[in-house]
């Protein structure tokens, strides 16, 4: 009789058990699927597609047929010699009016990329860390970046984001790639020193949360210390769902970044690319090589 | 004489007998000698080099009517307030000085109007009235000192320490096109110290023309702070004349702020009289339509170790104009003078123009004066940065002036008036309606 009743009792805590289980698990679940509804889901697509891309500054072509394809998750590095047309592709990809695209197309998730103005690519998820960074006296970063949040909140429908959970994300942020307090009631970048331009470079990137990356040199007179600070920043923020293009000269950065590819850029045309390897191999032997095989 | 003078001069000669029966003594003691002023040198144009800039002649032609017989209008202003800033008010409409509230005078300040200091303290009117405007022979002060009838004295006693600011709000009300003449008198005792706020309005459409003298006379170790905030519309002209004496470790801060006028012209003449005393100008001007702004000053550093600097900017759009001289004279034995001198604008649009001239006349050896001027467009590399951020192109367009104008409103210290500018600015270069005033009654319009 004793036994019985244990065995019932037992059979009913399991069965109650299972069912909470399952409940939580389904629960589970449909937050998951409720938090994924925003985003793209998760698989490999392309992200960027350069197909052809011609463009010229006061006249003067730079740009003679870019190729590119770029998929979500992936980071790609562009080398070249001085004057090869890297800061020109990236001012061309977040519509500098300073650069005129003569013939070719840029496709970002499905969009026509050239239609857009600068803005609307940057609300679509284009960040580019400037190779100079402006001054803006007189802008507070505080202000700027509330303006710049809100701005893209608004292109995706949401309502403006709470003061208060603004400055905390700021100072989240600003703690990650080590940015003091004092910085953010200062103008923008007004009198930042080089080093610190780049990180505040970096602390936009993660503040805006952007699909795609351009480091157009961001490496580029920093220290060894500033370097690993930028590069990890950067790391922290790289996901399966986001992409980068990263402008460099330095072997240091392809050891931090552990590129998927890398391009090289010559005349205004990608005349090779390859795997990190190929990095290196420039590294040793110069843009020197490349030339002579292309020629 | 020019047809634009003489009008005034025979409104003079016909009704000038009941314009000085209605104003005190000491005002009418000097009518003559501006009356001759007037006569001799008539209209200046613009080969004078403090009118090179402005059309004296088209400001003067239209007919305006005067206040001669002193009507009051019926609605009084009741607030014009700063959110988030007591202060105490004092209302002028026109050019008449509203009675003043008894209960809001502080200890050791003296409020009155010309009629009531004739009667309380007629020593001190006739010490100061047209003491320091004297020594200029300008068109503006001689033809104020002609026709006004009535202004407002504020008598700082020695070491007053004011920590309620005065708010002189000047209205203009009229339907018909009107000619305003206003006077100011400001004496700081020996180690005093207090703020002025002053506010112009205008709710009419007709045309006004406003002149203002105002005379400013800073003891030894006395404080001043002004703050104007002009704030009218295309049909309201305005003269304003400033003379300010400092003497010994005084210290004159000025900032005056353009958000909207027709033709606004501000000419300063500042005498350090003392040893270590110091004047800080400051001006920030946003003009657009075919506003005209001509700012014109003149720092004579007249005694040893003092200091003075000028800042002035300027955000202009379509077809306005905006015009700085600047001129810094240091005396012969005026040594270790400072002197700074900052113009700047800012063209939004290929129309506006922007007219600068600073000037240095040095006459001691040991001094140190600069001197700095630049007019330029909008920065396009800003603007991308700005805009690769998400920024739209023309909230970016708006950061940009704003931000460009803001060295000037960051310089005021009290922060409830730097905020209250500061959105005043933020909706005027979004166009938003003139939001001069919360709650006005003059005006009729909620804040």
């Amino acid at each position: 009789m004793f036994d019985g009743a244990l065995l019932a009792f037992i059979a009913l805590e399991r069965c109650i058990f299972g069912v909470a289980t399952r409940l939580v698990g389904l629960f589970l679940l449909l937050l998951r699927l409720k938090s994924r509804q925003r985003h793209t889901p998760y698989y490999i697509y392309l992200m960027l597609h350069i197909h052809d891309l011609h463009a010229s500054v006061e006249g003067k072509p730079i740009l003679r047929g870019i190729n590119l394809d770029i998929h979500a998750g992936e980071v790609h590095v562009l080398m070249g010699p001085n004057g090869s047309g890297k800061s020109t592709l990236s001012h061309v990809l977040v519509g500098n009016p300073k650069y005129e695209v003569t013939s070719g197309t840029a496709t970002f998730q499905g969009k026509d990329l050239l239609a857009l103005s600068p803005e609307d690519r940057a609300r679509e998820g284009i960040f580019m860390s400037f190779q100079q960074p402006v001054e803006i006296p007189g802008v507070s970063m505080t202000n700027f970046l509330r303006a710049a949040v809100n701005a893209q909140r608004a292109y995706r429908g949401e309502e403006p984001m709470k003061a208060a959970a603004f400055l905390k994300l700021l100072r989240e942020k600003r703690q990650a790639v080590g940015l003091d307090a004092h910085f953010m009631s200062r103008g923008v970048n007004e009198g930042f020193s080089g080093g610190e331009r780049k990180r505040n470079e970096i602390f936009q990137m993660a503040v805006l949360e952007p699909r795609f990356s351009i480091l157009d040199e961001t490496d580029s007179g920093l220290d060894v210390d500033a370097l690993r600070v930028v590069a990890e920043g950067f790391n922290s923020l790289r996901n399966a769902e986001t992409s980068a293009l990263v402008i460099t000269h330095y072997q240091r950065m392809l050891d931090y970044l552990r590129p998927d590819f890398v391009h090289v850029l010559m005349g205004g045309r990608i005349v090779r690319s390859g795997t990190a390897e190929l990095g290196y191999e420039i590294e040793e032997k110069g843009f020197d090589f490349i030339a002579k095989e292309e020629a | 004489m020019t047809a634009a003078l003489q009008q005034y001069i025979d409104i003079y000669g016909t009704y000038g007998i009941d314009l000085q029966r209605s104003a005190p003594a000491p005002m009418n003691a000097v009518r003559q000698a501006a009356l001759c002023t007037l006569q001799t040198d008539g209209l200046p144009t613009r080969h004078n080099e403090r009118y090179k800039y402005t059309d004296v002649e088209a400001l003067l032609a239209p007919d305006y009517g005067l206040n001669l017989l002193r009507h009051t209008p019926r609605h009084t202003p009741s607030a014009c307030t700063v959110p988030g800033l007591r202060t105490q008010m004092i209302c002028v409409a026109g050019d008449v000085v509203l009675p003043l509230d008894e209960q809001s005078q502080q200890t050791g300040i003296d409020v009155f109007s010309f009629h009531e200091a004739a009667e309380q303290c007629p020593e001190i009117l006739q010490r100061y009235y047209h003491h320091a405007a004297a020594k200029d022979s300008d068109v503006f002060t001689a033809l104020n000192t002609l026709l006004s009838q009535d202004g407002l004295l504020i008598y700082i006693k020695e070491g007053t320490k004011s920590t309620l600011p005065l708010q002189l709000v000047n209205h203009a009300h009229t339907r018909t096109a009107a000619m305003h003449n206003r006077r100011l008198i400001v004496i700081c005792e020996k180690g005093s110290s207090a703020s002025l706020l002053i506010c112009d309005h205008c709710d009419t459409e007709a045309q006004t023309l406003t002149t203002q003298v105002s005379e400013l006379y800073l003891a030894e170790d006395a404080c001043l702070n002004v703050y104007t905030i002009e704030e009218t519309n295309a049909s309201c002209h305005r003269v304003h004349n400033l003379y300010a004496e400092q003497g010994a470790g005084s210290c004159l801060s000025l900032c005056d702020v353009t958000l909207r006028a027709g033709l606004s012209r501000s000419m300063i003449d500042i005498a350090l009289n003392g040893a270590h005393a110091a004047t800080y100008l400051a001006g920030g001007i946003v003009a657009g339509g075919t506003q005209h702004i001509d700012n014109n000053l003149l720092v004579r550093h007249n005694a040893e170790a003092c200091t003075s600097e000028m800042l002035y900017k300027s955000v202009i759009d379509d077809e306005s104009t905006s015009a700085f001289a600047g001129k810094v004279y240091v005396a012969p034995g005026a040594q270790q003078t400072i002197s700074q001198q900052t113009s700047a604008n800012l063209c939004v649009s290929p129309t506006a123009r922007a007219l600068t001239q600073p000037m240095l006349e040095i006459y001691a050896d040991d001094v140190k004066c600069n001197h700095g001027a630049t007019v330029g467009k909008l920065d396009e590399a800003a603007l991308l940065y700005m805009r690769q951020r998400g920024i739209g192109e023309v909230e970016a367009r708006l950061l940009l002036q704003h931000a460009f104008v803001s060295q000037v409103v960051n310089r005021i210290n009290i922060p409830a008036l730097r905020d209250r500018l500061t959105t005043l600015i933020d909706q005027r270069f979004r166009g938003e309606s003139d939001m001069h005033c919360a709650g006005c009654g003059l005006c009729g319009k909620e804040g």
